[in-house]
């Protein structure tokens, strides 16, 4: 008897633990199922009407699947609402998925490698570099040509696809948003409290940023001030710009690719960063820095410049006003200091991208939202938000709501790629300024597959040459030798 | 005589697998419990290893048809000066806090044992354990602060000294000693817990009479109370092992580009080649091969402990 009951209840264990396995993939099956069944009745329902009227309108078999690290809602509630809104606006059914930080590189490669059911997939320029070649993206050339909001040149700068047209004559992908550069930002209230006009070259710079840090800029009293934050060596480049050196990697006359930084020409730049460490005009914490480290070392008046991107010209404002609508603090964009011959520069932003997945069986529909999204009210989408969450429309005005204002009108876009954007809301505070000199001075970065291995080796040196470990001499000869020996320049 | 040593051994076999099948047999009802539990280690253990090592000998498409490559990657790795120097990041690194783990974890389980009072027992454990809690990018965050080189609470005592301040966490002779200290202060409390538990299974009667025998506390301690430890020594300091060579988290967060060549580890060193540069071919077959070194390390470590107990 006891043997029985034995065997009876491990039988009844295994059956409940296999019914529970089955169960809930059954489970999720189902939903899936009925999600679907959902999703068609209502898509059958939304079409009914239209159908009636057209009857050519193609149907659309499944919602348009979407993977990005930024556009879209700031949380997983509001990514919801999101979506909807880009379906009432656009009327193509989307599933946006965000996946934000440093995991999202991940998140493509197992995507990918799984041969996840996506349509669109968002990634910057290095990943794009990295997974073209594996022919994963769908060639876009005509459909870009012939369509009547991308292919237009009132809205996108034909220049602009030819920035991004391959050796193969094709166009993988469509542009988010308009990147910006990453300038000189600083605090024009240090600037005018201590009678300082804007610096134009190296020197002028080292004079206000010494006068930031041991002039007592903020009037309090104490030595709690540094002239330079930054981010590892994230933010040199306006500096390296008086050499003529820009981000990443270049070609020089003879086809040869190499690394800027890694030129004799950046020994002079390393050796003034160094001096500015030494000194204790920059922030010691570089190394460790985060961008959020270095802008709440500018919002709470611990440092007065940092190298960031256009945009954050009026986010560092309206963030101020909000906080106290009579604060001094004020940000402004300087230009980029200039070398012996008057040359500068800046870093404009790497491209972020959408591509179709050629294995996609829902092109179409993707390539319709991506014009949709570069379209007035796809702008607003991808800017203001959510109409009835962020914004309402009062007497045909645009009024963010206080939600609206905590998101700072930024929904994975700040400034549209469309020539014709133009904010409804307002323009911030000394944010077209900074625009301009990005316009006026901007570069973009070679960027290619080896981007990222090379920017390590150099950030090494860089830092340690920053910190008086090494001469900027060392630094540069020990960057060639590592890039040289890992084949990463000609 | 060799017919019938034959024979023998055949009984032998056919009695191993009679025995099997018989006890298979008569307890299949809780062999049928295991089912669930190895179907799930087959799926998400054992494929997963299987389709890596697949994965390692192939030129891997992430789209598409992957093609053979046979040793290839396997070659790369010998000449790969970056794999080396992370392998021995990662012996060194972990072989501290493995060593610095292990005698803090056992002195303070010896030392708490030692504390009469209940209350400050708790109280104290409690403090100790609370690092285990946090999670690297946590203990980074406030470290990160604690060792800054201007307002960081250490550099200000150095100030204070009138000494030099030091930049803890870009310095390559320094970063090590960070690492092992932080691992030690972060695992201390839940090493310290296992030991006392085991404190708890040793007979009092054997101190009874040690005390009897004129033992001193130092005494008792050093004849019974480690001895006692040993069989908890062995198994958490396997664990350990493994756990040190397999360390990512750690490095992860708290690696930055002036100490990289110090601080990259085989684990992170394959999370970069594998999922940020699309290498997952080579990535595999880095981690087959570490996976073979913790297996060889692991039964050597078994090995030198067996023969320590005969």
């Amino acid at each position: 008897m006891g043997g029985y009951m034995k065997k009876f209840l491990a039988l009844c264990m295994v059956t409940i633990l296999t019914l529970g396995i089955v169960g809930c993939g059954a489970d999720e099956a189902a939903k899936s199922e009925n999600e679907g069944k959902q999703e068609n009745k209502q898509t059958a329902e939304g079409t009914k009407n239209e159908s009636e009227e057209v009857k050519e309108e193609p149907k659309q078999e499944r919602p348009v699947k979407m993977l990005t690290a930024v556009v879209g809602g700031n949380d997983p509630d509001e990514m919801e609402l999101w979506n909807q809104e880009a379906e009432r606006l656009s009327g193509i059914q989307l599933e946006a998925v965000r996946v934000a930080g440093d995991e999202y590189d991940t998140k493509i490669t197992t995507t990918l490698a799984a041969g996840e059911e996506i349509d669109i997939l968002y990634m910057n320029t290095d990943i794009f570099e990295k997974l073209l070649p594996l022919n994963a993206f769908e060639p876009l050339t005509s459909r870009i040509e012939e369509s009547e909001v991308l292919g237009n040149p009132e809205i996108i700068d034909p220049k602009e696809w030819e920035r991004i047209r391959r050796d193969d004559g094709e166009i993988y992908a469509v542009f988010n948003k308009y990147e910006g550069g990453r300038l000189p930002l600083v605090r024009k209230d240090w600037l005018d409290q201590l009678g300082l006009d804007e610096p134009q070259d190296l020197d002028g710079y080292y004079d206000m940023l010494r006068a930031f840090t041991f002039n007592d800029p903020d009037g309090n009293g104490q030595d709690d001030t540094y002239g330079f934050t930054l981010k590892k060596t994230y933010d040199i480049q306006p500096f390296m710009g008086t050499k003529g050196l820009v981000d990443g990697y270049d070609v020089d006359e003879n086809g040869q690719l190499f690394v800027p930084y890694a030129t004799e020409e950046a020994i002079e730049v390393y050796d003034w960063l160094a001096r500015l460490y030494a000194e204790g005009i920059m922030d010691p914490n570089f190394p460790t820095n985060g961008s959020s480290d270095c802008r709440e070392m500018i919002l709470t008046g611990r440092a007065g410049l940092m190298v960031y991107w256009d945009n954050w010209t009026g986010l560092f404002n309206d963030k101020a006003l909000a906080e106290d609508p009579n604060t001094s603090f004020e940000i402004y964009g300087l230009e980029p200091p200039k070398g012996a011959n008057g040359e500068g520069s800046i870093t404009t932003g790497q491209d972020g991208l959408f591509t179709l997945l050629n294995y996609s069986d829902n092109k179409d529909w993707a390539f319709k939202f991506l014009e949709f999204y570069h379209t007035y009210e796809g702008n607003i989408l991808s800017t203001l938000g959510i109409e009835g969450h962020d914004y309402t429309v009062e007497d045909g005005k645009y009024v963010l709501t206080e939600i609206g204002e905590q998101h700072s009108m930024d929904h994975g876009v700040v400034v549209a790629k469309s020539s014709q954007w133009v904010n409804p809301v307002k323009i911030p505070k000394n944010y077209e300024q900074s625009r301009d000199v990005v316009l006026n001075y901007g570069q973009p970065e070679l960027i290619n597959a080896n981007s990222k291995a090379a920017e390590e080796i150099v950030d090494k040196f860089i830092i340690k040459a920053i910190l008086g470990e090494i001469t900027g001499e060392e630094a540069v000869a020990s960057m060639q030798k590592e890039l040289k020996g890992k084949g990463l320049i000609d | 005589m060799t017919h019938i040593d034959l024979k023998v051994k055949e009984s032998k076999k056919i009695s191993f697998w009679g025995s099997v099948i018989s006890d298979f047999k008569r307890n299949q009802s809780i062999y049928a419990l295991l089912i669930p539990a190895f179907i799930f280690c087959i799926l998400f253990y054992y494929y997963p290893l299987f389709r890596g090592f697949i994965i390692s000998i192939q030129d891997y498409a992430l789209i598409g048809e992957s093609s053979w490559a046979g040793l290839t990657h396997y070659k790369e790795i010998l000449t790969d000066m970056d794999f080396w120097r992370s392998l021995k990041n990662t012996l060194v690194i972990g072989g501290g806090n493995l060593f610095f783990g292990f005698i803090i974890q056992v002195l303070l389980a010896l030392l708490l044992n030692e504390v009469m009072q209940n209350k400050l027992k708790r109280f104290v454990q409690t403090i100790i354990y609370t690092p285990n809690l946090f999670s690297w990018v946590a203990i980074s965050g406030i470290f990160i602060s604690i060792l800054a080189p201007d307002i960081g609470m250490v550099n200000m005592a150095l100030k204070q000294m009138g000494l030099d301040t030091i930049n803890f966490m870009t310095s390559e002779k320094w970063i090590t000693a960070i690492f092992w200290f932080l691992n030690t202060w972060k695992t201390a409390g839940y090493g310290c817990i296992i030991y006392l538990a085991a404190l708890t299974n040793i007979d009092p009667c054997l101190y009874e009479a040690a005390r009897i025998d004129g033992a001193g506390r130092l005494k008792q301690v050093l004849h019974i109370t480690i001895p006692g430890l040993y069989p908890t020594m062995k198994v958490v300091l396997m664990l350990n092992l493994i756990a040190s060579l397999r360390m990512f988290s750690q490095s992860f967060i708290l690696t930055n580009p002036s100490v990289v060549d110090k601080t990259e580890v085989v684990m992170t060193y394959t999370y970069k080649l594998g999922l940020q540069n699309f290498r997952m071919d080579y990535a595999s077959a880095v981690a087959v091969v570490m996976l073979g070194i913790i297996g060889v390390l692991t039964l050597f470590y078994q090995f030198v402990v067996k023969k320590t107990e005969r």
